[in-house]
């Protein structure tokens, strides 16, 4: 999967090269089609709502020059759009407008997480657990820094947040994951200790 | 997983590197994957082509179809827009002879009477300016703004600003017409059916855009001492700051954050805690303090009016079930318990 963000080619269509319009397509489709995924689970909407991003910004080219950090406009325009849409669809379903809480709910499966040196079957399902029960802004920094590799300054700005609280979210979420995976290490020493003594 | 741990420091550090390069993201993301001992795998794409094609066809082969259009029809129109062009011409000559012939003193002279009005604030005090054809200016404190009165209805209202406004044109308002052109020193900034926010600072002016849109119509001098006029855009939603020679910053921001005091209205869009004191903080001038650190990760989603900070604290108080509250005669506003 491409996550590498193309910054370059985002430089050259700003620029009047209509050709890079593609390479910005395909350098920033997987990323904020997950990204949409994970902030609506709904792939139609998150494919409709990158359509309209991309074609903003074919129409506001020329207007793009002074963005510093396409990466964050990008990934604004998308969070931005997907919300305006839950909030649409929401009206016409008669919910209520701002039970974002409710609708905005971002879940991990088992399938999006692969655990490095895994030894345990059941270390990646309380792994899970954990990240599942961080709230949603916490499991949206988690997910932006470590899936998008997107900056605490990036961050600040898709989220319209402070950087302080960016490290507060980041690091609550982690104190939370940390809990686990410890525990889990720990009860993993605790089973060889057993099988030794019996051994011995 | 890796156990440790960073300095404020260290940790500022190591995130302004990741966003310096593709290729440091790329490093950085490998590297903290091996650190917290997982990574996360992102969904199955199946029609990412189709996707392109659906888009090029919007964009790209749009662009190429207007102009094999405007190619091929060119040659059949070319004459027709000739022989039009002629008539138009010589019909435009007639008419100019003609009035050059008569006497001028036949036609009575129609002279717009148009006066200029100035309006200030001062320090805690808004002004609201309700024109005829429905357009209205909240003035913000410490403001100044000068316009041109007697204009017809039609007219843009030329207005020179000095601090903050709040523009809104609606009220019977034609949606397609300009009726705001705010001058400020380091643009002129047109809105065609808007609600939006201008603050000039003395480094640069920036303008909030709730709804419509707007134009930046800067004037700027290069190093050759030659003038120029570079336009720019802004949605709805985004925030543009802009000094005489550069856009500073142009990013998305929930506008009503920024343009509760002028509207006393404000939508939380998963606000922190923290924000929501910031924001109460800058809007009323008070100090507020949370209590207790566990508060601080709760969000406030909803639209709340106020007339009042007691109403503001009042309806969020309730919605959360916090207890929100200012001891009299103190600029500080607590949040939860001690």
């Amino acid at each position: 999967m491409n996550t590498h963000l193309p910054v370059h080619y985002w430089d050259k269509f700003v620029n009047g090269d209509s050709s890079a319009f593609e390479g910005l397509f395909n350098g920033y489709y997987d990323s904020l089609y997950a990204y949409g995924c994970k902030l609506c689970n709904d792939p139609g909407m998150v494919k409709d709502s990158i359509q309209t991003i991309f074609v903003s910004i074919w129409e506001r080219r020329n207007n793009l020059k002074n963005i510093k950090s396409p990466n964050s406009y990008m990934f604004v325009a998308l969070r931005q759009n997907i919300l305006k849409a839950i909030l649409k669809k929401d009206r016409e379903t008669n919910l209520s407008a701002y039970d974002i809480e409710s609708i905005y709910d971002i879940d991990f499966s088992e399938e999006e997480i692969f655990i490095r040196n895994e030894i345990r079957k059941d270390q990646k399902k309380s792994l899970l657990r954990a990240l599942n029960q961080l709230s949603n802004r916490q499991k949206e920094v988690l997910y932006l820094h470590y899936f998008n590799g997107m900056s605490y300054a990036e961050i600040e700005e898709i989220l319209s947040i402070n950087r302080q609280s960016v490290r507060n979210h980041m690091f609550r979420a982690m104190q939370a994951l940390r809990a686990v995976l410890d525990l889990d290490v720990m009860r993993l020493v605790i089973s060889f200790l057993v099988a030794f003594q019996l051994l011995v | 997983m890796v156990k440790g741990s960073a300095s404020t420091d260290e940790i500022k550090m190591w995130s302004e590197w990741m966003g310096k390069s593709e290729d440091n993201r790329k490093i950085a993301k490998i590297a903290m994957s091996e650190i917290i001992g997982f990574e996360f795998i992102g969904p199955i794409i199946e029609d990412k082509t189709h996707e392109w094609e659906k888009l090029k066809s919007v964009t790209i082969e749009k662009k190429l179809i207007y102009r094999y259009r405007r190619e091929t029809k060119g040659n059949r129109l070319n004459w027709i827009v000739k022989i039009a062009a002629i008539f138009l011409l010589a019909s435009l000559i007639g008419i100019g002879v003609f009035y050059q012939n008569m006497d001028e003193n036949s036609f009575p002279t129609l002279e717009q009477v148009v006066e200029k009005v100035s309006i200030e604030t001062g320090e805690g005090e808004n002004k609201v300016l309700s024109f005829s054809n429905g357009a209205k200016v909240v003035l913000n404190a410490n403001s100044k703004i000068t316009y041109s009165e007697g204009l017809l209805q039609d007219q843009p209202i030329d207005i020179r600003l000095e601090g903050e406004a709040w523009f809104e044109t609606e009220g019977g308002t034609s949606k397609n017409r300009q009726v705001f052109e705010v001058i400020t020193p380091n643009g002129i900034i047109k809105n065609i059916g808007t609600k939006f926010l201008v603050t000039v600072k003395d480094e640069y002016s920036r303008v909030v855009l709730q709804e419509g849109m707007v134009e930046v119509l800067s004037i700027r001098t290069n190093e050759n001492g030659q003038t120029g006029e570079e336009r720019f855009r802004i949605s709805e939603g985004e925030m543009a700051e802009f000094n005489s020679t550069n856009i500073i910053r142009l990013i998305n921001v929930n506008p009503t954050l920024y343009s509760s005091w002028a509207t006393q209205f404000v939508e939380f869009k998963q606000t922190g805690m923290m924000e929501f004191a910031e924001y109460v903080e800058e809007l009323f001038g008070v100090k507020v303090k949370i209590n207790n650190a566990n508060l601080k990760s709760i969000t406030i989603d909803g639209a709340i009016y106020f007339r009042s900070l007691e109403e503001l604290v009042r309806s969020v108080s309730e919605v959360t079930g916090i207890p929100i509250y200012q001891f009299e005669d103190t600029k500080t506003v607590y949040i939860g318990h001690e």
